[in-house]
């Protein structure tokens, strides 16, 4: 469990439903953390890579997302973060060893694991297993990714996630249970 | 939902915790990290690899935050510049001429794993230069204090380093930042963990550890200013903690954030038992008065006792720190004569045995040199062992000058450090107290405080 300013780094994207959401800057700030945690993952935890692909990802945005439907431009970002990652490592012959690499196989049987069994702690200890829940987890919307992080990673509780969503507790209850769903779905759907 | 199906999440709800216990997150961008992702990266940039400062001494590294660490990084900056050839000599001044063009707006330093005696520091400063002072006078401000900087922004979290055995503090985990630009002055404590036992020693920090548990912001507006806040908070692992209200100078800008992992006392100190965090947060604002003789005289002096401190870290003589201190400002404005040009090639010609330039294309090379070998040198052996496993690493491209600079491999688990160049905007993001305001945080109007309690409208 990483010891940093977490729990107060949750992000005013969760409160961004009263603002303008629909600006590029306001959609680019709402899901900067989900985004950066996207690519440092993938960095292997270079953060000064990931800083650069933050960088690139804003000029493009910059540049092009004004061809975007409003409604899709968090879809968009998304795709352009993860060609600029793909671009990255197929320029370069290979990558360093602690840059995680997708495993379709070893993510989709962790997907169903997770529903059938308590994982043993063996298991959550091999890199290569933590690495495809790495992925899965960075890979979810900026959203669900901070529910996640914040319930599980952070103990968080419903109440205090209520609060700061400004929600009643039962649907935090529900936006979790969706958030879990999702996170299966994005192991099974995990690319190498 | 189905009984088969309620239990299938309730067995994934069990599982997701025992990943959040077992997988560690990548650690979050700092908000200094955040303001830079708008900034247009540079054409072709490459990630950077850099970052580090050289250790003046062992004990005193996080002393030297600030103004003054920049003097500190530039003397380390001077031995980077090995160059065996004719050819290379050339890249050097150039690089040298470009790192003080460099200096116009901005520039930050960040540290990041710098270990030290059971401490690990992660960090940034920022300063922010006045706009319209120039290089030449920007970076006068170093030495003789005449102008000051325009603002300045720190952010550090600070832990415990190794096993619980060998850990000074074991537990210790605490965030700090501070801002403090003309009218917007704070300061942000959240403290993830003091260790019990330096709760039980010193009730203040227990009082701290539970006031600042979700984040403390102290609002200080004006009272930088008029030189009424300077505090200092010495904590001992034994013995009594003291803390001590001085008043800090006015317009003396040394932003002075550090950990002092010292088991000696300072001068003049009474030896106390066991070695002592010291956590130290003052900034003096910059700012015009009346006694601006006086300021400048004031200032003077600390940058006096700096090189002083410095030169006794070295095993130096106060005038040879003088002289290296000299030749390395004249590098920044631009005064370096050639022959001190000629002196610091040579420093580094005798001390480091691999130095390299690199085309790394668009522009940008990187000059790198290792393997310092300083034992012929004034220094503690101390400090020529730690400096030995260095390197120093700087990044030129060709138009726009020096683009970073940095050491690497600092302190007990390869700490980095990088001294850059950054548009003066940045700071816009950085000094916004906004930043910080999340859910739970207390707010501390200090300077509406000092007006109620002094008559003050």
């Amino acid at each position: 469990m990483t010891t940093s300013c977490i729990r107060s780094s949750l992000p005013r994207v969760l409160e961004a439903d009263a603002e303008d959401d629909s600006s590029l800057e306001t959609v680019f700030d709402r899901n900067r953390r989900g985004l950066y945690r996207y690519f440092v993952v993938r960095a292997g935890n270079d953060s000064h890579l990931a800083d650069d692909w933050m960088q690139q990802l804003w000029l493009k945005a910059s540049q092009h997302a004004s061809g975007v439907p409003p409604g899709e431009v968090e879809f968009w970002l998304h795709g352009v973060a993860k060609n600029l990652v793909r671009e990255h490592w197929r320029k370069r012959s290979r990558r360093p060893a602690q840059v995680p690499i997708a495993d379709p196989a070893l993510a989709a049987d962790l997907s169903d694991r997770l529903v059938t069994e308590e994982l043993p702690t063996a298991l959550l200890e091999k890199k290569e297993v933590r690495d495809q829940l790495l992925l899965a987890v960075t890979e979810l919307p900026s959203d669900e990714q901070e529910l996640i992080i914040g319930h599980y990673f952070h103990n968080q509780s419903h109440r205090f996630l209520a609060e700061r969503l400004g929600v009643s507790e039962r649907a935090v209850e529900g936006r979790l249970y969706r958030a879990r769903q999702t996170l299966r779905t994005a192991l099974k759907d995990l690319e190498a | 939902m189905t009984t088969h199906e309620d239990n299938r999440d309730q067995l994934l709800d069990r599982n997701l915790f025992e990943i959040g216990k077992k997988v560690t997150l990548p650690k979050e961008p700092t908000v200094f990290q955040q303001s830079r992702w708008k900034r247009p990266p540079a054409a072709g940039a490459t990630a950077r690899i850099v970052k580090g400062v050289k250790r003046m001494k062992r004990h005193r590294l996080f002393a030297f935050l600030g103004a003054g660490s920049v003097v500190a990084a530039s003397v380390a900056l001077s031995v980077t510049f090995l160059s065996p050839g004719a050819n290379n000599r050339v890249e050097a001044a150039t690089i040298f001429q470009s790192f003080r063009d460099s200096v116009k707006q901005a520039f930050a330093i960040t540290f990041d794993n710098v270990v030290e005696d059971g401490y690990r520091v992660d960090g940034e400063l920022l300063v922010v230069l006045h706009e319209g002072d120039g290089p030449t006078a920007s970076k006068q401000s170093m030495i003789t204090g005449d102008i000051e900087e325009e603002g300045a922004y720190l952010e550090m979290h600070i832990r415990s380093a190794g096993d619980d055995a060998a850990a000074k503090a074991p537990g210790l985990d605490l965030e700090l930042a501070l801002a403090a630009t003309e009218g917007n002055e704070w300061i942000f404590i959240q403290t993830h963990e003091i260790p019990k036992q330096l709760q039980r020693d010193e009730p203040f920090l227990a009082m701290l550890a539970s006031l600042a548990e979700d984040g403390l912001l102290l609002e200080l507006d004006g009272l930088l200013r008029q030189g009424s806040l300077f505090t200092k908070m010495e904590v001992r692992e034994t013995g009594k903690a003291t803390e001590e209200q001085a008043t800090q100078p006015r317009n003396s800008f040394m932003f002075h954030v550090g950990v002092e992992m010292d088991d000696r006392p300072p001068p003049g100190k009474v030896p106390e038992d066991g070695p002592m965090i010291k956590l130290d947060l003052s900034a003096g604002n910059g700012g015009g008065g009346a006694d601006s003789e006086s300021r400048i005289t004031r200032r003077q002096a600390q940058q006096q006792l700096a090189l002083e401190s410095a030169a006794a870290s070295l095993g130096m003589e106060y005038d040879e720190m003088v002289q290296v201190t000299e030749a390395i400002s004249n590098m920044f404005t631009g005064r370096m004569t050639r022959e001190q040009l000629e002196s610091v090639i040579s420093w580094i010609e005798s001390s480091a045995s691999d130095v390299s330039i690199e085309e790394q294309g668009d522009g940008l090379f990187v000059l790198t040199a290792k393997g310092f070998d300083l034992s012929e040198w004034p220094l503690d052996s101390e400090v020529t062992e730690e400096l030995a496993k260095n390197s120093i690493e700087i990044g030129y491209r060709k138009e726009t000058g020096v683009e970073w600079a940095a050491v690497l491999n600092i302190g007990e688990e390869q700490g980095r450090m990088t001294f850059e160049f950054v548009d003066r905007d940045t700071g816009d993001a950085v000094f916004n107290r906004k930043n910080r305001m999340d859910q739970g945080v207390r707010v501390l109007d200090l300077s509406s405080l000092s007006k109620m309690f002094s008559g003050s409208k």
